[in-house]
């Protein structure tokens, strides 16, 4: 159980195979334009203006919606439309399926039950955070504490978000992961060796396991927490990449200029585990 | 029946061990190598000739994408399924699979989602 597109979900219950997979989002693709394109296709700009936009995209890392606006292609209120009428006409997966007769209506209602209860242990959040967080921060948080639970076993609590100069001295380990694309937040767990260990044991399902392994653990619970984050993001209409998990030095400083969250992790057992995000 | 043999690239010694063990329960399935980065993944292909790849995406040196590209060169009938660090790898899973990967796989495991999926390759 992880968070999904509902695509990769049929696919991995066999509910559709590969080329109709690939099939129903070449449709997608097809239909679901770039907001450059949409706003040509629509008569909202031009192909030479838009072409312009995007020389000048190459030179800042603007939006294309903002930065038409910044050039006075478009108002606010007509980019305000464009925008809104790109989200109505988006066809979602399920939608690609029964367009191109690979599922019915039916098939794809049924599934979709299916999913919506796969994906329900995701669906809320525990987390809260300074108002002008990243919801990056927040979905971090959230999905820490589920695959604690999903992973470990592990039934933690959380504690408020509190500001955070360095890795905490007393941490085993602590491993970070940084977003980049829509968010630029930076994920940093700290474990404690009880917890880490458990999660080893967890993930190879044997009682024994070396010091690489936990370390090697607590790294691959970052990259699925963070993994797990970016679907989250990718739901809310955000495009987040992440770096591999790289290793922190406890005590160490939260890079200069950054701001960092602390949240206390309560495990029952197993100590209490800081959740830095940066 | 001979078990079907497995090649699984991760970066992760864990993760590996992990899938060993997943394959090793089912008793259908043989662990034979692994490889820890794309480019190892491609040399253990070509000595090994496994009969399935279980491929990570993100890893150094060579990624997952690139060496899916590689071995579907090299073999155009090899049957590599994609371990997704998350499901949230939407684009990248799709670009494996039209690179010629067959299935996805997801972090955390399922064991008998894992055995599942290898087992219904073509």
């Amino acid at each position: 159980m992880a968070v999904k597109f509902f695509g990769q979900f049929l696919l991995e219950r066999g509910a559709v195979t590969r080329e109709q997979l690939l099939e129903a989002v070449a449709y997608q693709e097809a239909k679901n334009l770039k907001l450059g394109d949409y706003a040509v296709s629509k008569g909202y700009l031009t192909a030479e203006q838009l072409t312009r936009i995007n020389d000048e995209q190459q030179r800042t890392d603007m939006r294309i919606g903002e930065l038409a606006v910044l050039m006075g292609m478009i108002t606010r209120p007509k980019l305000d439309e464009l925008l809104m009428m790109q989200k109505n006409d988006h066809v979602m997966i399920g939608e690609a399926f029964v367009r191109k007769g690979l599922l019915t209506p039916d098939v794809v209602e049924r599934e979709l039950v299916a999913f919506r209860e796969d994906q329900r242990p995701y669906a809320h959040s525990v987390a809260t955070a300074p108002e002008g967080s990243d919801d990056a921060v927040v979905a971090s948080a959230d999905i820490t504490m589920k695959m604690l639970q999903r992973v470990a076993h592990v039934e933690a609590k959380l504690g408020d978000a509190a500001p955070v100069e360095m890795i905490p001295t007393d941490a085993y380990c602590a491993v970070s992961v940084k977003f980049s694309g829509d968010s630029n937040s930076e994920y940093v767990l700290c474990f404690t060796r009880e917890l880490a260990a458990r999660i080893a044991v967890s993930f190879v399902g044997t009682t024994t396991v070396t010091d690489a392994d936990i370390k090697d653990g607590a790294r691959e619970f970052c990259n699925i927490v963070c993994g797990n984050v970016m679907a989250v993001m990718a739901r809310k209409g955000k495009a987040v990449e992440i770096s591999p998990p790289k290793d922190l030095m406890p005590g160490s400083s939260i890079t200069e200029g950054r701001k960092a969250l602390c949240y206390m992790i309560a495990t029952s057992a197993l100590g209490s585990q800081a959740l830095i995000i940066s | 029946m001979s078990k079907k043999r497995v090649l699984i690239v991760d970066d992760s010694g864990l993760v590996a061990k992990q899938l060993a063990k997943i394959l090793e329960d089912s008793g259908e399935f043989e662990p034979v190598g692994h490889g820890q980065n794309g480019l190892e993944g491609i040399k253990l292909f070509t000595s090994l000739k496994p009969d399935v790849v279980l491929m990570d995406l993100v890893m150094p040196e060579m990624d997952g994408l690139q060496a899916i590209r590689s071995i579907m060169a090299l073999n155009k009938n090899a049957q590599i399924v994609v371990i997704s660090s998350a499901g949230g790898v939407g684009e990248k899973v799709v670009e494996a699979l039209k690179f010629g990967a067959r299935s996805v796989i997801s972090k955390p495991f399922d064991a008998q989602k894992v055995i599942e999926v290898i087992k219904g390759l073509a």
